[in-house]
């Protein structure tokens, strides 16, 4: 089975890297159906396809639903800079 | 990181509330009270990927089979996603295998001003109103418009046409006016009038640049509502007689008024749309006409009456509504921003800022200036002065499209036509004729009617055309001047077939001369001789071209210090050279011609009998006064010393150790070179020069002391500076180069002289004068 993520690595690291319990699950999450609410409350919904340390999500294929009723437009990728993350959610879970 | 906005969300268990947080209170309540939110946003609505693509994705882990998945199972995991995100270290990312930095770039940041257009609606605001909303709820009005009021109307739409020339989307500046939605249904008759006028000179607009097509998407946006861009009923020949009628309806108004001046500048507002509407119009319609000259007339006549009429709505703007301080519509009655918002395409500009009353007046201003400087165009009745015209109109016009659209329509009304009359193969013809006058393109010459003569001069024109090469040029003369320079790399490679052909012709014809010399027919032979008339001519164009390249990196500042001096040497030792040989050889070519013309005429005159006196060389010396490309030569011989002086220069400083040379485990500067001469090693004349020709003959020149170097540059400046004093009548053009001459000349003698010899520092290179020669700063 091919590996469905990777961790790009920038900084020096010699061999395997021990992934926490928590990484390995987000590892998992990768490449699933992501929705944020971000602090102006619209909410995105799209393929996770990233992150940073610094939780600077990246999702693929998103749409954005409006505050109040409204219909979903289509964004494409976006960039959710951590500082208007409110909430993440993931589709289904284990 | 900001931890406390998520640190703030951990408690909500479920989504909703989260939103709710962060939402105000009114709508979020509703929400919240709604418990089917939650089957709101199914996998198959949010764009996700194609289920049966997901699944063969992450076939052979059945538990992530993703279809299997309840639809609707939303699982928070802000906290645990924060958690995991610690472990990385900074550098680090965690990214799906199917995601790499290309998809990355063309990512959307959310919550940017400039991107995100979703940001900023207060979740309180009602939509932005429609025509038919704003209607209802009395935020527009359709009639009973004070003066007031249209004056602010008319303003703002001319800001509005303004910044959509200067390549916004038409939604985003034009459509967000409401009464431009429907112009039918306004009733006060001025404001109907002008905004019919508006949306079909949108139309009128968009054909004339796509005929032109010298646009690139960062001139111009082509797309826009294409439902709002259907014309209402009127059509675009109508317009300027509903003006007329509108207009002379309010002069009488304003004649039973004791104080007019608002409703006259109501006027002048809709008298200047007229005239600047009928330049436009007519502009289109040159296509279809073939009485061009008479309708440049009167372009040229209803640019006079508008560029009359700016004056008087510069000083009135203040008599208008203004538009309301921190908002983002142009005039407070009227606009609908971000109307299309949620329209446009994702990835689209959002940040959008309409240009202010006064600016778009001078913008205007300078436009219809513009067009009667290209009215100028339909004198140029050759090949050779048409480029020189689009080459110089690009200098100083080449920012606005539809200033270049309309210069290229003017021109070519369609690709093969010229002025609406003649075809292009002609007007080729015509030219090599004005040129350098082959003598068997002259009528008169009886060998022109030869047919073997006649077939192989349609053939080399017939190539010429199906090469396009020469109707390329001056189209990309059109483009914008950053486009401009990866076009004519293309285009000189193009020159190489059509310089082989003009080769072929040439030496054809001096075949047949030297056939018909042998048949003792003597006029016929000097006809077709000493041609290389169509080399020559091609070859100029060509190395036009290959200079405007090479020099258009300096203007776009593709040039590194270090790199001056092989693009200086290029055209100091071939380019500029050739030029003047090319020419050279032209004038004399006609000279001689005119002579023999000259001494033609006479052998009839005086019955036969040859007259060798001295009165036969009177006329010749007064030809030589006009030499036809004298102007050209002389400015070219400027720029031979100016390239010299600088190439020289580069190398003094270089040798001087004044300039900064890229690490040499980093530079390759064969690489370099290759890569900047690239279009020209597609030629076979004038041959590509290579880098060890090049590194030869700098390292001779590099040969002479650092003082003698700059010596030698000094005398170089001096030379150009000569030259362009003797210029008469001297352009701003040769004014600023004479004083680059003049500055440079001195910097080099106090360099020569051992200035600053400890110092070894960079000088500045200032191109604020010229784009192609800087001024030689000393810090």
């Amino acid at each position: 089975m091919t590996p469905l993520y990777t961790i790009m690595m920038h900084a020096e690291l010699d061999g395997q890297k021990q992934l926490g319990p928590e990484m390995a699950e987000l590892l998992e999450w990768l490449g699933r159906c992501l929705k944020i609410v971000i602090s102006d409350g619209r909410v995105l919904m799209g393929t996770f396809l990233q992150t940073d340390v610094d939780v600077n999500i990246v999702l693929g294929n998103c749409s954005e639903y409006p505050v109040g009723n409204g219909l979903p437009k289509f964004l494409g990728t976006v960039k959710v800079p951590c500082e208007h993350i409110v909430c993440m959610c993931i589709h289904g879970g284990p | 990181m900001n931890g406390s906005a998520l640190c703030g969300v951990a408690e909500p268990a479920d989504f909703q509330a989260a939103a709710a947080t962060a939402a105000a209170a009114a709508a979020a309540a509703t929400r919240a009270n709604s418990s089917s939110d939650r089957d709101e946003w199914s996998v198959s609505e949010c764009g996700f990927m194609d289920p049966e693509v997901q699944r063969t994705m992450r076939s052979g882990s059945t538990a992530e089979d993703i279809t299997l998945y309840p639809l609707h199972g939303w699982l928070d995991v802000s906290d645990e996603f924060l958690a995991a995100c610690k472990e990385l270290i900074p550098g680090e990312l965690a990214q799906d295998m199917m995601f790499g930095l290309f998809e990355a770039m063309s990512a959307i940041e959310i919550m940017d001003p400039k991107m995100d257009v979703g940001m900023g609606f207060d979740k309180l605001d009602l939509p932005p109103p429609s025509f038919e909303v704003a209607i209802a709820t009395g935020v527009i009005k359709l009639d009973n418009l004070t003066p007031t009021e249209l004056i602010g109307i008319f303003d703002s739409l001319f800001s509005c046409v303004v910044s959509w020339l200067e390549g916004n989307s038409m939604d985003q500046v034009l459509f967000n006016c409401l009464y431009l939605h429907a112009p039918s249904k306004i009733k006060d008759k001025a404001l109907r009038v002008f905004c019919t006028a508006v949306r079909n000179l949108i139309v009128v607009i968009k054909s004339i640049i796509i005929i032109a097509g010298v646009n690139e998407e960062e001139d111009f946006q082509l797309y826009g509502n294409s439902a709002l861009l259907a014309a209402e009923k009127a059509h675009p020949g109508n317009i300027f007689g509903y003006l007329k009628e509108v207009e002379d309806e309010l002069v009488r108004k304003c004649k039973q008024l004791t104080s007019p001046e608002d409703l006259m500048s109501v006027v002048h507002r809709l008298r200047f749309m007229r005239h600047l509407f009928q330049v436009i119009y007519q502009v289109e319609q040159m296509a279809a006409n073939d009485t061009a000259e008479d309708t440049i007339s009167e372009i040229y006549k209803n640019l006079n009456v508008a560029s009359e009429l700016l004056p008087l709505l510069r000083k009135t703007i203040d008599r208008g509504t203004q538009p309301v301080e921190g908002s983002e519509a142009p005039n407070p009655i009227g606009f609908s921003t971000r109307i299309h918002d949620r329209t446009q395409p994702p990835s689209f500009p959002r940040s959008i800022k309409i240009r202010d009353r006064p600016a778009s007046y001078q913008f205007l201003e300078e436009m219809i200036s513009r067009f009667k400087y290209a009215c100028k165009v339909t004198r140029n009745k050759d090949y050779f002065s048409a480029l020189n015209f689009f080459i110089e109109y690009s200098k100083k016009s080449g920012q606005c499209i539809l200033s270049r659209s309309v210069l290229q329509s003017l021109f070519t009304a369609n690709l093969r036509l010229v002025h609406g009359r003649m075809p292009m193969k002609l007007f080729l013809r015509h030219s090599v004729q004005a040129f350098n006058s082959p003598p068997v393109l002259s009528p008169k010459n009886s060998v022109s009617a030869d047919p073997k003569v006649q077939q192989q001069l349609e053939n080399f024109f017939r190539y010429c055309i199906s090469l396009n090469t020469f109707t390329m040029f001056i189209r990309i003369c059109g483009f914008n001047r950053a486009r401009q320079r990866d076009k004519l790399g293309r285009l000189i490679e193009n020159f190489d077939a059509i310089q082989v052909d003009a080769a072929r012709l040439d030496s054809f014809m001096n075949q047949l001369a030297n056939e018909r010399a042998l048949e003792g027919n003597e006029l016929h032979a000097t006809a077709l001789k000493h041609s290389t008339h169509f080399s020559t001519w091609v070859l100029y164009n060509c190395f036009r071209a290959m200079l405007i390249y090479l020099m258009s990196g300096f203007e776009l500042e593709l040039y590194a210090v270090h790199e001056f001096l092989y693009i200086y040497w290029y055209p100091y030792e071939f380019l500029v050279g050739f030029l003047v040989s090319a020419l050279t050889r032209t004038e004399n070519i006609l000279l001689a011609q005119e002579e023999y013309a000259e001494h033609l005429s006479k052998i009839q005159a005086n019955g036969g009998t040859v007259s060798k006196n001295r009165k036969a060389a009177k006329p010749r010396k007064n030809k030589k006064l006009q030499r036809p490309y004298r102007c050209e030569i002389v400015f070219y011989h400027a720029l031979l010393s100016l390239c010299g002086g600088m190439y020289k220069a580069m190398g003094a400083l270089t040798k001087d150790g004044r300039v900064r040379l890229p690490m040499p485990t980093f530079d390759n500067e064969e690489v370099r070179y290759n890569r900047r001469f690239r279009p020209f090693g597609a030629l076979t004349s004038p041959p590509p020069v290579s880098y060890q020709e090049f590194k030869s003959i700098r390292d001779h020149m590099m040969l002479a002391s650092v003082e003698d170097l700059y010596a030698v540059a000094a005398k170089h400046f001096d030379q150009a500076r000569n030259i362009l004093e003797n210029i008469q009548n001297p352009d701003q053009e040769v004014l600023d180069l004479l004083q680059i001459a003049r500055t440079n000349f001195v910097v080099m003698n106090v360099l020569a002289r051992g200035h600053q010899k400890d110092v070894k520092r960079q000088p500045e290179f200032d191109f604020s004068k010229h784009s192609y020669f800087p001024i030689i700063k000393l810090k």
